[in-house]
């Protein structure tokens, strides 16, 4: 692909032109324009979509995803038995949020001080129900297993990952695509079939024929500031609802603040975590980053800042708001410095890399005020995903299994309860989905990919660069950002503003999605993730109003309170026959039907 | 404004597969890695800790007010 | 010492080979950034180089220096100065690494590897510059060990210094951190001089005369 260097330049002299004063800059920004973005001009595509050629693969397990989750996969699934392809829209080991993660959680049965049914119990008390205590079993049982792995590969040798991630699977032979965009699954004969993507870097699409397919996708957010999570959009989430699979846990938040002095700044943000090596985390439950900062600011309005305890105030806690379980209320002072970032959890165990902690007060970059929504558009990690029908992180769809932040299994609830798992879970939960995986493969034959489903996606891949006319993914993006962002929509809830909020999100639904326009491989990209975002934010809305309870990380001002009599269920949401969007409740410790 | 300029570079191309948001890309003839897409930036610092030249320089601010929960 | 202090010549060179340099990166703003010592490493780097072209102007192919403070004084500041700024330009690729000693990222080691296995021009170049410059180094400590005449070893040692600045120079503006077009220019123009200066000696075979040199 060629990519002319002369945008870089007419964009930075665009940007000087217009940013002529900071009051310029601030009114584009109620427009929803980007500097970068702003001109208003017609599609001129730099990608011949015409040109665009196929390549064709096949492999016995897919793994999507190159993450914490994407490389356990592969690697059990390869020592199953079966050939194993890795794609991934970005890096082994540098994109989703596998980079920035350095505290890792463990569980030693031989000399862990809580026993595994004190810890399950603890856990479920902390998510109040919203855990599913298999998974939660599982992250206990083989949380070790896989912490000795990746002692194995280097994983605690250094702050960056791409090099231990790199020596299973070159050990392996293992081959790893990356910078491959993956937009479509196929479903053939009710089961999965493969997969289909475009490179960033080519005018290629790909086509990926499998027996099985483990999406470890991540999660995915409104590509919000201060928090690392704008590359990932909930795609396999989406992906995998548009053939027909079960979705969980759009109703609930991730809490993460960020700092209001360049609240962008994800690295600064967080203090010196990024730069630190990873380390391995002890038990520690908790009662965290849910919305209790959100709730504070939302009624007494900043400034806001976090006290000495982790996702909490500690002075003068505003009445009302987010119930708090007991024993959870207070949490002791923040220990280490790899808990979950500014305003994030304390760490259990010692610094990371054997560095020693650092003394009391908030976790790294958390001093000072705040502002909300860093995360906006992510749940708690592995509350929000695809629906698991058993503990063998299988869909409900043959042969697609997803593992880590894409999978909704509810390994430690609603709100994050223990430290570090999530970085643990996504190591379990790959190596299992990668053992089953393995296992389905072998009693399958090769699926085909029918000609017209191919055809169907590769136009539909292409269609946002054959546009003349249409929206721009930026503008459209922020446009969406302005209407969930706001505290007062996904963390504060109402029903009129959730309401109200789905109508906007309706209108870009049916009116600037099928318009989304793309200039290159990049924005081709871009395209696709906002029209998953649209997709993501009528199910967050969709669930939140149907939730009609408040529970840990999800709080609604007109339901306060919990509800254990109707609401001690999940919500699962999946595509009805006639494409619309269709919501129901599974009772938590149940399986879906 | 976020990822802010490239200087020394010895064109490994590393920042330009490492970046999750895609906002670098090597030119074709001299391989020399450009900004091409700043807006796309999350400020996260990976590719400049990847550079094996420590050619990449990153500044907090994002060039336009971002949108945030409360303020 | 004192001599050499007061001498025109040794202003004139600190003008155009450290104070030249230092204005352009003055005006060029492109020495901000980085933690202060990379960027006083950076331009102890540029000076060196500066200083090592100069040293085509500290020979006796520079009647006006000679003159001034004669050939034996010439090549002892030759000498001097060229020992230690060689050391500082050897020395460089090292200090290009100390980010990945000091700040967190991607271990030196693997660092190192990749910086001397990208096949791009710009390295390629500092490779031969830099081992051209190691055996400018290295023949120059040990000439009276080398099977060679004087004569012949200075054709050599001329030899090399062309070579070593000719891709040096190439490399230093093509990846160089604080390389701009007024730097390229400047740094072009020096070297071309240097080397015009040298071949005029060499073809004009004048002042060859042993004297002074044997020491
Ligand atoms: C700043 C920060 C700090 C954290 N700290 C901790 C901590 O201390 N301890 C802890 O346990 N957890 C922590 N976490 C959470 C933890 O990082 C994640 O839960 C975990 O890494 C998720 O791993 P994963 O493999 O499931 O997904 P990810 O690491 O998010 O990987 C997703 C992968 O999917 C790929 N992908 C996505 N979409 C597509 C597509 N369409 N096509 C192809 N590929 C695609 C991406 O490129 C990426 O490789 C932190 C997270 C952040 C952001
Ligand atoms: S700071 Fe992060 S997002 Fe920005 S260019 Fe570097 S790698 Fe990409
Ligand atoms: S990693 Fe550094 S040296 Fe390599 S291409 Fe990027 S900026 Fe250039």
């Amino acid at each position: 692909m060629k990519t002319s260097k002369n945008q870089t330049d007419i964009s930075r002299r665009t940007f000087m032109t217009i940013a002529g004063g900071a009051a310029g800059i601030a009114a584009m920004a109620a427009m929803g324009l980007t500097p970068n973005r702003a001109e208003a001009h017609s599609n001129i595509p730099k990608v011949d979509a015409d040109k665009m050629s196929s390549v064709e693969s096949e492999t016995d397990v897919l793994v999507l995803g190159s993450g914490m989750a994407g490389v356990f996969a592969a690697v059990k699934a390869h020592d199953a038995g079966s050939k194993v392809m890795v794609v991934s829209k970005g890096r082994l080991g540098s994109s989703g949020l596998t980079p920035f993660a350095k505290g890792i959680f463990a569980y030693d049965a031989q000399t862990a001080t809580v026993s595994a049914k004190d810890f399950l119990d603890k856990v479920s008390r902390s998510a109040l129900g919203t855990n599913n205590p298999v998974y939660t079993r599982q992250l206990l049982e083989h949380s070790l297993a896989r912490v000795n792995d990746l002692k194995e590969w280097g994983f605690f040798a250094s702050p960056l990952y791409n090099k231990c991630f790199s020596k299973p699977l070159k050990e392996r032979n293992i081959e790893v695509k990356e910078r491959i965009v993956i937009t479509h699954l196929f479903k053939e004969k009710g089961r999965i079939a493969g997969a289909a993507g475009f490179s960033l870097d080519e005018e290629k699409i790909y086509f990926l024929k499998a027996r099985s397919v483990i999406l470890c996708t991540g999660s995915g957010a409104f590509k919000p500031n201060g928090f690392p999570v704008c590359d990932l959009t909930h795609d396999g989430t989406v992906m995998a609802y548009n053939i027909g699979a079960k979705v969980t846990g759009k109703e609930w938040n991730d809490g993460h603040p960020g700092k209001s002095k360049n609240p962008a700044d994800c690295y600064g943000g967080w203090g010196d975590m990024f730069d630190q090596k990873p380390g391995v985390t002890g038990v520690g439950v908790v009662h965290d980053l849910g919305v209790e900062l959100n709730y504070k600011a939302y009624v007494k309005g900043n400034p806001v800042s976090m006290g000495g305890a982790p996702g909490q105030v500690k002075t003068d806690a505003v009445a009302g708001g987010p119930y708090v379980p007991a024993g959870f209320e207070h949490q002791k002072p923040p220990q280490g410095e790899k808990g979950q970032g500014p305003g994030g959890h304390s760490a259990g165990g010692k610094g990371p890399g054997g560095r020693p902690p650092k003394e009391g007060g908030a976790p790294p970059g958390m001093a000072g005020e705040l502002v909300g929504g860093s995360s906006a558009g992510m749940a708690i990690h592995k509350s929000e995903g695809i629906v698991p029908i058993n503990d063998k992180c299988q869909s409900n769809i043959p042969g697609l299994y997803a593992a880590g932040d894409a999978l909704g299994s509810y390994m430690v609830g609603s709100i994050y309860t223990q430290v570090g798992s999530s970085l643990a879970g996504s190591a379990v939960q790959g190596a299992i989905a990668g053992e089953a995986a393995a296992e389905y493969s072998k009693g399958v034959d090769m699926p085909e990919i029918s000609k017209a489903e191919q055809n169907r996606a590769q136009e539909e891949i292409l269609a946002p660069l054959k546009r003349t006319e249409g929206y721009s993914p930026a503008w459209v993006t922020q446009t969406l950002q302005g209407i969930m962002i706001p505290n007062f929509v996904l963390y504060i809830k109402k029903e009129s503003l959730l309401k109200a909020a789905l109508a906007f999100i309706e209108e870009l639904r049916d009116h600037h999605l099928p318009m989304l326009r793309a200039a290159d491989l990049h924005e081709l990209r871009l395209a696709y993730e906002t029209a998953n975002m649209i997709t993501t934010a009528e199910m967050k809305l969709k669930a939140s109003l149907m939730r009609t309870e408040s529970r840990c990380s999800h709080y609604r001002l007109d339901y306060p309170d919990m509800d254990t009599k109707n609401w001690n269920a999940w919500i699962n949401i999946y595509k009805g026959t006639d494409g619309s969007m269709q919501l129901e409740k599974q009772p938590f410790d149940s399986w879906p039907d | 404004m976020t990822i802010e300029k490239i200087q020394g570079c010895i064109g490994c191309g590393i920042c330009v597969e490492t970046c999750p948001t895609d906002v670098i890309r090597q030119d074709p003839k001299t391989k020399k890695a450009f900004i091409a897409y700043p807006a796309d930036c999350q400020i996260c610092h990976l590719c400049k800790m990847y550079c094996p030249v420590d050619a990449i320089t990153i500044s907090p601010e994002k060039s336009i007010p971002v949108i945030v929960s409360w303020g | 010492m004192r001599a050499y202090i007061k001498s025109k010549t040794f202003w004139l060179s600190l003008l155009l080979f450290t104070a030249v340099p230092l204005l352009i990166l003055w005006a060029g703003g492109t020495v901000s950034g980085r933690s202060s010592y990379m960027e006083t490493l950076s331009v102890l780097t540029i000076v060196a180089f500066f200083q090592l072209i100069g040293q085509f102007f500290q020979t006796r192919g520079n009647r006006y220096a000679v003159k001034e403070l004669t050939m034996n004084k010439v090549l002892k500041y030759h000498k001097c100065i060229g020992y230690i700024f060689v050391l500082i330009i050897l020395f460089h690729p090292i200090f290009v690494l100390i980010p990945r000693f000091t700040e967190a990222g991607i271990s030196p080691g693997d660092a190192f590897i990749t910086m001397i296995t990208t096949m791009n021009q710009g390295i390629i170049l500092g490779l031969i510059a830099w081992c051209t410059l190691l055996a400018l180094g290295v023949t120059a400590l040990f000439r009276k060990r080398l099977p060679m005449k004087y004569r012949r070893w200075r054709v050599l040692h001329g030899a090399l210094a062309i070579l070593f600045v000719g891709t040096a120079a190439w490399h230093a503006v093509n990846l160089g951190r604080h390389s701009t077009l007024v730097m390229a220019v400047v740094l072009s123009l020096l070297t071309a001089g240097g080397v015009a200066l040298l071949l005029k000696v060499h073809a004009t075979q004048k002042g060859l005369s042993e004297s002074g040199i044997e020491k």
